[in-house]
């Protein structure tokens, strides 16, 4: 892993955005540069001169970017992951932060795994009025390989956590033709277990992400939009299953449909 | 600098078909673009490819080769050799398929004169002349709403890539071609840009596809691809993204009538081995 970049996309940001640029400044491993891109703010822009300053103070290459012209969420997201000219792509949400030892941890899983391409860490949920939740998987301590993964995805779905719980080579992101925009929730769902099946993934073992459902995330309203993310979930997994089947992969039919079966009863059970 | 244009031609153990697409190039009477061939790790080929950098800045056009780190499925190399340019403005172009020597020039042309342009197609030679119910021929540009009403009845006039140019913005937000989708990619980023930001149609023929098969599948990796399906699916997150960008979708597109007036003249609905 030569270099690493970690990518901020930021949209009107608020306070929670110092908690994540103290994170990053504060890792332990700080060979890493990192890339604002900040999508026409119309308020917080104090937030982002502020995490600007931390970055600086803690000796850390920042850059900010902007698009020509206003992007949408999920395009907006694409457009700074193609800004990053280093070879690693780290993404992470304002609101969101990592543990100081991540890009470390991060580190040291790739340089043992050469193959690797695509890693995710277990995580922390953090909702309002909630206890914290700690989010692991059945594929967190190991590099899987991708001919495992690709039955995997097909059985199990999306099991990788947030963004920011991930990181990727860019020229898989490149490749694999980043966040689909017109699935703006699953997007994340989409690109991950396609990378996962393409290029195999590395867990790692310990919850290292906090993932923070805060007031003005997008995630927050989700509950009000289960029959869109109903709709996107089965449209993603009929795409994970469609280019198995284009590409003569032997997975599990029954396990594929009780994937579907669950998502479907899932829906219907809180309908 | 950045070019405006670049032109990008992904290569995979070429033959003699990248013959006509260089020529193309060449015989464009605006030579104000640059060239990007790309080479996913050619096994054979090496000859035409050698040629065509020649020919090519023999021509007084500037040219470069790059490759991949690692070599990349069909669709993966598309992305990642769009990626790889830096001009304002892309155009893939398929070995095997070829420009009319007035493309560049009208391409340049309808960007001027709508700066805000972000996806541009012109008519394409194995479109029947009459369009009807294909092209909108005399629409010059076509609002994301105005595109819905030509889509999907037909599809064909918007599914390929050999009459297609890209603001590159506007590429990468969308984040490119869909891996997933191989029989459809083309077709599935056509539709996402044009539903975002609407089309610009110059109506002359171009263009010209590569002919030697319908649908090019990559030996080494897909064996198969279903057209209808592959529809259904470019379909449903067509309607995903009219129904949150609030787009006039009707259900009757989903349905398999709908599905059945989108294969148009393709007969053929699966291909493989």
């Amino acid at each position: 892993m030569n270099t690493l970049e970690i990518i901020l996309p930021l949209r009107n940001p608020t306070v929670v955005l110092d908690q994540t640029a103290k994170s990053l400044a504060a890792q332990h491993d700080r060979r890493f540069s990192i890339l604002i891109s900040d999508n026409y703010s119309t308020k917080g822009r104090e937030f982002i001169d502020g995490a600007v300053a931390e970055f600086q103070k803690a000796g850390i290459t920042v850059r900010r970017v902007q698009p020509p012209v206003e992007l949408g969420r999920v395009e907006h997201w694409n457009w700074a992951h193609h800004q990053a000219e280093t070879e690693w792509l780290k993404p992470v949400f304002a609101g969101d932060w990592l543990d100081l030892e991540f890009v470390a941890k991060l580190r040291a899983g790739i340089t043992a795994h050469p193959a690797c391409r695509y890693v995710f860490s277990p995580y922390v949920l953090h909702r309002s009025n909630t206890e914290p939740q700690t989010v692991t998987s059945v594929w967190a301590g190991k590099f899987r390989e991708p001919a495992e993964m690709e039955n995997h995805v097909l059985s199990l779905g999306m099991q990788f956590g947030p963004p920011s719980a991930a990181a990727y080579e860019r020229t898989a992101f490149v490749a694999a033709g980043g966040y689909p925009t017109p699935l703006p929730i699953c997007a994340d769902s989409l690109l991950f277990c396609a990378l996962a099946a393409r290029f195999g993934v590395l867990g790692l073992a310990e919850p290292l992400c906090h993932f923070n459902i805060h007031d003005a995330r997008f995630s927050t309203n989700l509950g009000e939009k289960r029959k869109d993310t109903f709709r996107e979930n089965i449209t993603y997994l009929f795409m994970l299953g469609y280019h198995a089947w284009t590409r003569r992969v032997a997975f599990s039919k029954p396990g594929f449909a009780r994937l579907l079966a669950r998502e479907t009863r899932s829906y219907l059970s809180k309908k | 600098m950045s070019p405006a244009l670049e032109i990008i031609v992904p290569l995979r153990n070429p033959g003699a078909e990248l013959a006509p697409t260089v020529a193309s190039l060449v015989s464009q009477t605006d030579h104000d673009f640059s060239v990007l061939l790309c080479d996913n790790f050619l096994a054979t080929g090496f000859e035409p490819v050698a040629a065509a950098q020649k020919q090519i800045a023999a021509a007084g056009i500037a040219v470069r080769c790059v490759k991949p780190p690692f070599e990349l499925r069909r669709i993966e190399h598309w992305n990642w050799a769009h990626a790889e340019s830096r001009a304002e403005w892309l155009k893939p172009l398929p070995s095997g398929g070829a420009l009319k020597p007035a493309y560049v020039q009208q391409l340049k042309q309808r960007i001027s004169e709508r700066p805000q342009a972000q996806l541009v197609r012109c008519g394409l030679e194995s479109e029947p002349a009459s369009g009807g119910a294909q092209a909108p021929p005399a629409r010059a540009s076509l609002t994301p709403a105005e595109f819905l009403e030509y889509f999907p009845a037909r599809v064909e006039w918007i599914a390929g890539s050999v009459n297609m140019a890209y603001r590159r913005t506007a590429w990468l937000a969308a984040g490119g071609y869909c891996p997933q989708l191989p029989g459809c990619a083309s077709l599935n980023l056509n539709i996402i840009l044009a539903l975002h930001h609407g089309l610009e149609n110059v109506p002359e023929t171009l263009a010209i596809p590569a002919t030697d098969q319908p649908i090019s599948l990559n030996a080494s990796d897909i064996t198969r691809v279903n057209l209808p399906l592959e529809l259904w699916l470019v379909l449903r997150q067509a309607r995903n993204f009219c129904l949150a960008a609030k787009l006039p979708w009707t259900k009757k597109r989903l349905l398999p009538a709908g599905i059945v007036a989108g294969m148009g003249r393709r007969k053929r609905r699966i291909y493989g081995r």
